[in-house]
């Protein structure tokens, strides 16, 4: 499996491969380097593995990280975007009053780097997908988030396939007495557990409960881990640790973005 | 004899046992005084730590500090048995005397208040009053602290910032970047405004939404005259601006849109026949020699 503790030699040069993205990793004395590059290529999955040939180190630029004793292992784990992601469907989604239905989309995850001290220690945390910044609400009291075109299917199989994507099965119901039509809406993907199945990588089940317009939704997040899978277990945390139940803003309307 | 000459001002009369206890005391006072009023603001500020702002703190310890001083003042006064009463009314005759005197800092004062309670800007922001611009370093009853961003400090009377406009830059978490924009009348104003949402969407400092704008503004004397806006994260402002007017040029200047220069159309009393242009050649090198 890709995301796993590794062990390395000092003075050799590593690199692992996910997606358009390559990072290398060496060990010199107590001290440990880590450089990264973006291709536009995207290039075939590789393990943490002894490199073949260095990169040109000239248009790398390393991060050296000093400790004072060898680091026994290294971890390679996925971790969730460090800010709300905007999932943008492909077209506006309508759910009629009283209605709801639970789809699927895939949220992009980042490689996260560390070491195997007394408690583990984050080195890098480094997005293998470029994500747009956007903001959601106004422009006055709105947050900073990420935003992607996403694909909602009503079966996760049908979702694109990658290493670097995790599942989200979400949950909608409108409470509200009318119909609730949008283009857009707000995860927030620094409350949800990140989960490796064997197949796939997953997040915590999100339900959001729609209560109507200017009014805040209910969203819970399932301490469950998900049931898609038979072997499931916990890759990272929530990096906010938040209640079961929580009110939050989720949508954009329609009607807020063509100003009518 | 010189043994029975009498000292010429006896200190014993004065440096009594009683007056040194009376001092020591004062002192006494002083001291636990100020160490009671720096540990009761550092409480109150530690209790209410969440819930304040670093200028809320700051108006706490000062209040906490000037109120703990003037007790600390009465209570020694009245350990030296000086009557507050006579002293109360002459402070008043000498506050007029001194109010009509102090005009300015009383106007700067009262100013402060305003400035504290209407909350215009708080400590870390960055305003711009006038012809400086910086981040506030601190909002006291008479004057606001500026460190201006060439690292100059600047001291700005209360008074001032309430009589003029000013401008906080950095209130909202998010700002729009205007740019004008012109290019030549030969270009074609649907690619410019592709080109331009194509800059923005690969900038990775710009937001995609609020959506950026786009605005033709004008049929200016030499050129199509655009308006891009586009919306950032405040802290983004330096790497925003320079590298979306280097993208700006480098991408127009490699798919040929043309910059323009101010152009003068000469008119020559037809609207569609050229300037007639003679060319007379001559032998001589001297065009004005016959």
């Amino acid at each position: 499996m890709f995301w796993q503790t590794y062990s390395i030699n000092e003075n050799t040069l590593y690199c692992l491969k996910m997606g358009f993205l390559t990072i290398w990793i060496k060990q010199v004395e107590q001290d440990l380097y880590i450089a990264w590059k973006r291709y536009d290529d995207e290039q075939d999955i590789s393990k943490l593995a002894i490199c073949e040939s260095g990169p040109d180190s000239q248009e790398l630029s390393w991060s050296r990280w000093i400790f004072h004793s060898r680091s026994p292992s290294l971890f390679i784990k996925p971790c969730l975007p460090d800010r709300p992601l905007i999932i943008k469907p492909e077209i506006p989604i309508i759910i009629p009053r009283g209605n709801g239905g639970s789809f699927f989309i895939n949220v992009p995850v980042w490689i996260q780097i560390g070491v195997n001290e007394e408690t583990p220690l984050v080195l890098n945390e480094i997005p293998i997908y470029i994500l747009s910044n956007s903001w959601f609400g106004d422009t006055i009291s709105g947050e900073l988030c990420y935003s992607k075109n996403s694909l909602i299917r009503k079966n996760y199989l049908d979702l694109e396939d990658k290493s670097w994507n995790a599942v989200c099965a979400i949950q909608m119901k409108n409470n509200s007495k009318s119909e609730l039509s949008f283009d857009r809406f707000c995860l927030h993907t620094e409350n949800l557990t990140l989960y490796a199945g064997e197949k796939r990588l997953w997040t915590s089940q999100v339900k959001i409960e729609f209560q109507g317009e200017g009014q805040l939704s209910h969203v819970t997040l399932s301490k469950i881990r998900p049931g898609f899978e038979k072997s499931v277990k916990t890759m990272n945390k929530p990096r906010k640790e938040i209640d079961d139940n929580i009110i939050k803003k989720s949508f954009q309307f329609l009607k807020t973005i063509t100003g009518f | 004899m010189g043994n029975d000459k009498k000292p010429a001002f006896d200190f014993s009369k004065i440096f009594t046992v009683e007056w040194l206890l009376t001092a020591l005391h004062i002192i006494l006072i002083v001291i636990i005084g100020l160490i009671v009023i720096k540990i009761l603001s550092s409480v109150i500020i530690k209790i209410f730590k969440k819930k304040l702002t670093p200028q809320s703190s700051m108006i706490i310890r000062k209040t906490v500090l000037y109120s703990g001083l003037v007790f600390v003042v009465i209570y020694i006064l009245n350990r030296l048995g000086i009557e507050l009463t006579p002293l109360l009314g002459a402070a008043g005759i000498a506050g007029i005397a001194i109010g009509f005197a102090s005009q300015t800092s009383i106007s700067n004062l009262i100013s402060g208040l305003f400035l504290i309670s209407e909350k215009p800007f708080a400590v870390g922001d960055a305003i711009n009053i006038g012809d400086i611009t910086g981040i506030i370093l601190s909002i006291d009853l008479l004057s606001v602290k500026i460190r201006t961003f060439d690292n100059r400090f600047v001291r700005i009377p209360n008074e001032k910032i309430l009589n003029n406009e000013l401008i906080n830059i950095t209130r909202f978490p998010i700002r729009r970047l205007d740019i004008d924009i012109a290019v030549a009348y030969k270009e074609d104003a649907k690619k410019v405004r592709e080109l331009l949402l194509d800059i923005v969407k690969n900038n990775p400092f710009c937001l995609i939404e609020p959506e950026p704008i786009i605005l033709f503004k004008n049929f200016g004397n030499s050129a199509m005259e655009f308006l891009l806006g586009i919306w950032f994260e405040k802290s983004n402002y330096l790497a925003l601006k320079n590298s979306i007017m280097e993208e700006i040029k480098e991408r127009f200047d490699r798919e040929g849109i043309e910059f323009p220069f101010p152009h003068r159309a000469l008119y020559t009393g037809s609207s569609t026949r050229p300037f007639p242009v003679e060319i007379i050649t001559h032998q001589s090198s001297n065009p004005f020699q016959e």
